[in-house]
């Protein structure tokens, strides 16, 4: 049972409020992942606080070369925003794949990261972006990567009755750098991935210098592609390293058979395709910035 | 502990009692009496329950009432005034697109928030729109063709 529901206007007040109530309150921002567990009956936190109103907590903003979000955006404000379109275009791809317009009218990046699906759109290409959360607690502030803060299925480090994520940071992509955000579901709205695939590219003097490939769900948290990375770093950028590199991303997938996600089996099978095809839109971004290689 | 809120609702001003866990929709229809918002699944699955808040469409099953504190909320009885439908009802109903209409106060709250901010959209933007919807009746095809329609009216009468 909810027993009260309280507004805090800063994360002080934030913190202080869910100190008092020592581990029974719980962080709400856009409430759709936890008024589902009140609707399931269980919630065991019997005090909210609610975070949306939180001075900064919608802001976007772009400083020395990093994009910073507020944990309290909403997805469809990251898919609409021009600083993200502009220098991480596939983190809004991937908001606006998130449930419909209704859901991403209230969910929040911050959400889908201390939620800890394996498949979570946002966080996924959040694991791409390299992006680093702030978490803010009673004895300070503390940096985690988003990719470091999975304890388990569905279980983040972050303790929302104890600790609040504040920012999202990473670094802007360049000129040289494009990136790519491909899902594969039943239907276009309100259906989970069956899989999908975060990618991205650096290249430098015609090879690839960076590239980070994410792949979800196939594991308990979003999984880097590491053989098809290691095997990327100084190739040209070709059709053919794409589709080496893709065939080799299932070494690191260890999807499971699923009533909702499809069999390990067919996973698998299409698991390359979306690979490669994260690949190459990732390098036709890059061919069209200006300035690109 | 129940907690007092203000809030516009469909131009009017609530100064009302909540409870903590009560959600927007309970609010609306238990305590308000306002029964054309519907409940569906009561889990953001159906949009039966589309209200919208400050401008944006939402499931209101999913919000707890204390978040609108502050704030402009409509649902479908706040669209016609006792004479006049809303051209999205009047279309609705000329182009067939309801049948049992239990989908139909959610889906037109969902384009009303398309509209308002997308005066003339295309039909991707319509089907992207409306995808929180789920209607088990129509096919959608003349929920769809209602909205355009209704999107052409209000640009002409501007
Ligand atoms: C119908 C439906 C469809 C959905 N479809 C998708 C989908 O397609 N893709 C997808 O990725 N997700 C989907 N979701 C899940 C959900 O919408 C997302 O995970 C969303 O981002 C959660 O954000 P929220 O703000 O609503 O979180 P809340 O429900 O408010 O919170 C979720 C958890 O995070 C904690 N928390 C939230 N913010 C903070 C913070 N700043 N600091 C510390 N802790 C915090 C809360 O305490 C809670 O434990 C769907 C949900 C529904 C109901
Ligand atoms: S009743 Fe709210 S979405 Fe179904
Ligand atoms: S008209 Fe019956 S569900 Fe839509």
């Amino acid at each position: 049972m909810i027993q009260d529901y309280l507004f805090a206007n800063d994360t002080e007040e934030a913190l202080a409020q869910l100190y008092r109530y020592a581990g029974t309150a719980m962080v709400i921002a856009g409430g759709t992942d936890l008024m589902v567990n009140v609707a399931d009956l269980k919630l065991k936190a019997q005090v909210l606080i609610d975070v949306t109103r939180m001075e900064g907590f919608h802001k976007i903003a772009l400083k020395d070369g990093y994009l910073t979000i507020g944990a309290g955006v909403t997805m469809s404000e990251a898919a609409e925003n021009e600083l993200i379109y502009a220098y991480a275009r596939s983190l809004a791809v991937a908001a606006a794949c998130v449930g419909s317009v209704q859901i991403r009218n209230a969910a929040t990046l911050g959400g889908n990261i201390v939620k800890a699906q394996p498949a979570a759109d946002a966080a996924v290409m959040l694991v791409a972006l390299g992006a680093v959360i702030s978490v803010c607690g009673r004895s300070g502030k503390r940096e985690i990567l988003v990719e470091e803060s999975y304890a388990g299925l569905g279980q983040s480090v972050v303790d929302p009755t104890k600790e609040i994520v504040s920012e999202i940071k990473f670094k802007a992509l360049g000129n040289n750098q494009g990136c790519a955000y491909i899902r594969l579901a039943h239907r276009k709205a309100l259906a989970l991935p069956i899989l999908n695939v975060g990618v991205i590219l650096s290249v430098d003097e015609r090879k690839i210098s960076k590239v980070r490939i994410v792949m979800a769900p196939v594991d308990i948290k979003p999984q880097r592609a590491m053989a098809a990375e290691e095997y990327l770093i100084g190739k040209m950028p070709s059709r053919e390293s794409f589709r080496t590199a893709a065939a080799m991303a299932i070494k690191d997938a260890r999807p499971r058979d699923s009533f909702i996600h499809g069999s390990k089996e067919y996973r698998l099978s299409v698991l390359p395709s979306l690979v490669e095809k994260a690949l190459l839109e990732s390098m036709e971004e890059i061919y069209k910035k200006e300035g690109g290689v | 502990m129940k907690r007092r809120i203000t809030f516009i609702l469909n131009g009017e001003k609530m100064d009302i009692e909540v409870s903590p866990g009560q959600m927007l929709i309970s609010l609306i229809k238990d305590d308000l009496h306002l029964h054309g918002t519907k409940k569906g699944c009561a889990r953001g699955e159906c949009g039966a329950c589309t209200v919208i808040i400050d401008g944006k469409a939402v499931n209101s099953c999913l919000i707890p009432a204390l978040k609108v504190q502050g704030s402009i909320v409509e649902t479908i009885e706040g669209l016609s005034t006792p004479t006049r439908l809303h051209p999205l009802q009047q279309s609705f109903i000329e182009n067939g697109a309801v049948q049992c209409g239990y989908c139909i106060p959610g889906t037109i709250m969902s384009a009303k928030a398309l509209l308002d901010k997308k005066p003339c959209p295309t039909v991707a933007e319509v089907k992207m729109g409306i995808a929180g919807n789920i209607c088990r009746c129509t096919g959608y095809v003349k929920i769809e063709k209602a909205i355009l329609e209704a999107a052409q009216i209000i640009s002409n009468s501007i």
